[in-house]
């Protein structure tokens, strides 16, 4: 059993969003403040109006019998339909649920220890595992621990609050790689090198409008060294990426921006601070390291068939979930079965099924014989079609990706056929034998319904990104891809596989193939208008663009989480007496606090130099002077720090160390001042967790009446003129140049 | 919602944007291309594509370029729709960043 309920979920941030929910029911928030929290809390906006789709994660798709139990519940609680969806990520998605609902369903999902937690947005999203994970043969080790690290790592990490768009990671156990590094924006693989141990990491790949493969930026990393490696990654998209253009920032695009090699040398900038800053190493995830059995042959990716794991007597057992839909029926007696046969291992699969994980020989057939009272079994050949929600719930939806894939087979070669309902490609057409995304053709003046092919792509080690193949209506996409399968079965050598027989044919071989079905007459037209499960005419809904990019993040947002983050850095600093270090820190926390300050106030600068930026302050805040004066008064005491340590060597122990944390006090309490009066400005972005804790009245000074003074001063963001200069006039009155001297 | 092409297409007439259209909503004048209001969907994919810049979603419109919304409905509802992609003029790079370009605006072939 994985999952402990404290770790993911935060009781205090479901009564938050109950909040916002109450709030925008009664008309005192809007649409727009709502969104943030929502999306925080996984919850998206639908096709329908008024429902909502609520997602869960699911950190390497494991579930325990009783989760599964307890989403039934949900579903039939709350659901406006009747089956929820595994998706390609391993998450289960609940549909049609009520605004109101929501956070009924939240507290639901987290007291069975279930989190939505930033499964949408710019945030870090569910991260994946290779299916067999701690029971495969050909495993070095167990990435779920991994995982779970990195899990607790960074959710809620200031890092990942304000990320110029999402970012996704998987975990495999080999260099097989069947959870599709290539694919994610950082793709880890337990490697074996010489008789060492450790992982090998890839970054900047995605699917998408413009799919990429990942770069290797570390060949061989060890397991210590594996979560600042990962800060890293995130630390360059959030300092690079694109926060304007929503269809450019990916980290994927970086790569086009700086080259391979730009890009590498980006990272290793970052991963130098890092793992300089990165203390918890006696704590990390410290996995059973074991060579493995290289040869042993399982089906590429999930096993579609009963299969032994490394565990003697033990099995797993696959079960095949048409288009990832269970319903309730199925939940609750598929969590029967288990609990009845003392099976508590069940996970989501990238292919949209479930796998039973942990099963004794003795109990195969009374699974087997379970299962089938539920309609359910083993996959069998050619049902491997995987699909997106399409224009059945999602926004974005073109086609209706879910009528077409009922209709599709993987043929008697098991193919694995992928379907998208838009080139947005979350089926991942990209990585299939045969994928096909959604959009929209104009033709003799009418809007026809069509799907673009892709063939031969494969997300796993030694893939690829498949061919663009032609673009066919909808209307005969699935005669398309059956007389593609039949060709390739009729002219196969050697029981070659779809992507080695696609690899012989030339990029005109589909067009001749599918040229009947590809062009449409005038007369055609009546005939492939309608899109499948369509009774009138095809349109594209105008539903003003999709949420999974999240609120567009002010630069500002993004400006107090990397401070944050600078914080966060500084104390690992200072606890290593790396003073330089810190002082850089500190340095650039007066820097982008400044920036954010310049924004605010509706000035943007690109200045560097904290001076010119204190001058600007003062140029165009010149009614706040607790916000520039201080900043001097840092840029000065900042320098005297770093002329001490030129003068005694870094490494001194004489450095004022109490001094230096008497001005991190005041850097802070001018950090929060600084965040109140942007919070003001910025009121459609909270980034109220990315300030510090301190509290003005914390600050040691002396003079009680002072003291007092601050205390009023703290009640309001709009701090008056009197009160604001004696908050000025302390902190530069408790500098340590000022006292002691 | 929609998107709208402004004055830089004007005699650059880049198709970029053609190419990752996924409701066919390009409309194609002589010099010029439109984007149909009624068809967008606010996909977003279109803007990064213009080698120069032109296209704007119609929330972030510059006030310089206001009129182009309009311009934008009107034409497309003259002109035919562009789904391929095809060279610019020869000439497109004297074009491109000139902001005197409005008045060489084509609405059709003779004129």
């Amino acid at each position: 059993m994985t999952q402990v309920p404290g770790d993911y979920v935060d009781s205090d941030e479901l009564d938050r969003y109950e909040d916002a929910v109450l709030k925008y029911h009664r008309g005192e928030i809007d649409e727009n403040k709502l969104m943030v929290t929502r999306l925080q809390q996984g919850v998206y906006g639908q096709r329908q109006d008024g429902v909502n789709m609520v997602r869960i994660k699911v950190p390497g798709g494991r579930l325990s019998p009783q989760q599964l139990q307890g989403i039934g519940s949900i579903l039939e609680q709350y659901s406006g339909e009747d089956i929820v969806s595994i998706t390609t990520r391993q998450d289960i998605q609940i549909h049609s649920v009520a605004l109101g609902d929501t956070p009924a369903v939240l507290r639901e999902l987290a007291d069975m220890g279930l989190t939505t937690r930033e499964a949408c947005g710019n945030t870090v999203r569910n991260i994946c595992a290779c299916p067999l994970a701690g029971v495969c043969e050909r495993e070095h080790v167990n990435v779920q621990p991994f995982i779970e690290q990195t899990v607790e790592y960074f959710l809620r990490h200031p890092l990942t609050q304000h990320m110029p768009r999402k970012f996704k990671m998987s975990f495999s156990g080999c260099e097989v790689d069947c959870a599709q590094g290539m694919i994610h924006d950082v793709g880890v693989v337990a490697v074996s090198e010489n008789n060492r141990f450790g992982f090998k990491v890839l970054a900047a790949g995605g699917l998408g409008h413009k799919p990429r493969e990942a770069v290797v930026i570390e060949s061989f990393i060890e397991e210590a060294d594996l979560l600042p490696v990962i800060e890293a990654v995130i630390a360059v998209h959030n300092k690079y990426s694109d926060r304007k253009k929503r269809a450019k920032s990916r980290i994927k695009f970086l790569v086009d921006r700086f080259g391979a090699d730009g890009f590498v040398e980006k990272y290793r900038e970052e991963v130098k601070r890092t793992r300089e800053a990165y203390t918890d190493n006696a704590n990390h995830v410290k996995g059973e390291w074991q060579a493995g059995c290289g040869d042993v042959q399982y089906y590429a990716g999930a096993p579609h068939e009963v299969v032994a794991q490394k565990q003697l007597g033990l099995f797993v057992f696959p079960i095949a979930i048409s288009l990832g839909d269970l319903t309730s029926k199925h939940l609750r007696g598929i969590a029967k079965l288990l609990i009845d046969e003392k099976i508590d291992d069940v996970r989501t699969t990238q292919d949209q099924n479930l796998i039973l994980v942990g099963v004794p020989e003795h109990s195969l057939s009374s699974i087997r014989s379970g299962l089938t009272e539920l309609g359910l079994a083993e996959p069998v050949v050619g049902d491997n079609v995987v699909a997106c929600p399409g224009t059945w719930t999602c926004r974005l939806g073109i086609t209706s990706s879910r009528n077409v894939a009922q209709k599709l087979t993987g043929s008697a070669g098991d193919l694995l056929v992928r379907v998208s309902g838009c080139q947005n490609g979350c089926a991942q057409p990209t990585v299939g034998d045969i994928g096909i995304h959604g959009e929209a053709k104009r033709i003799h003046g009418k809007l026809i319904p069509h799907y673009r092919m892709h063939f031969g792509g494969d997300g796993r080690a030694g893939g690829r990104i498949g061919t663009k193949g032609p673009e066919v209506p909808a209307a005969r996409v699935d005669k398309a891809i059956n007389r593609i399968q039949e060709t390739f079965l009729a002219s196969r050598e050697n029981n070659e596989s779809f992507l080695q027989w696609n690899g012989r044919q030339t990029l005109d071989y589909y067009k001749e193939l599918l040229a009947d079905l590809i062009h449409v007459s005038a007369s055609d037209v009546p005939l492939v208008l309608k899109d499948h499960g369509d009774k009138k005419d095809f349109k594209v809904l105008q539903l003003g663009g999709g949420e999974c990019a999240g609120v567009s993040q002010e630069d500002v947002a993004a400006n107090f989480s990397e401070a944050a983050m600078e914080r966060s850095y500084l104390r690992s600093f200072l606890l290593a007496r790396k003073y330089q270090q810190a002082i850089d820190c500190a340095v650039a926390i007066t820097r982008l606090v400044g920036q954010s300050l310049l924004r605010s106030a509706g000035k943007a600068f690109n200045l560097d130099e904290p001076q010119e930026i204190a001058a600007k302050i003062k140029e165009y805040l010149p009614s706040h002077p607790y916000l520039f004066e201080p900043l001097a008064v840092f840029i000065g005491e900042l320098n005297r720090f770093e002329h001490s340590l030129e003068e005694t060597g870094t490494e001194q122990h004489n450095f004022d160390q109490s001094g230096f944390e008497r001005l991190l006090k005041m850097l802070n309490g001018w950090t929060v001042l600084a965040g109140h009066y942007c919070q003001e400005k910025n009121q459609a972005v909270d980034f109220s967790s990315s300030l510090p804790e301190t509290q003005l009245t914390d600050l040691d000074f002396q003079d009680p009446l002072l003291a007092a003074s601050l205390q009023a001063t703290t009640s309001t963001a709009g701090a008056t003129l009197a009160a604001a200069s004696a908050v000025s006039t302390v902190i530069s009155a408790g500098s340590p140049s000022n006292t002691g001297s | 919602m929609t998107f709208v092409v402004t004055e830089q297409c004007i005699r650059c007439k880049y198709t970029d944007c053609v190419e990752v259209c996924p409701v066919d909503c390009f409309h194609e004048g002589p010099n010029f291309l439109v984007i149909n209001p009624a068809e967008c969907i606010d996909c977003t994919l279109c803007v990064p594509e213009c080698p120069v810049e032109a296209i704007y979603a119609e929330e972030e419109l510059p006030e310089e370029y206001s009129q182009y919304l309009k311009l934008n409905e009107e034409l497309s509802n003259l002109w035919p729709v562009i789904n391929e992609v095809k060279p610019p003029p020869e000439d497109a790079e004297l074009w491109a960043g000139r902001d005197d370009k409005l008045q060489y605006l084509q609405r059709n072939s003779e004129s």
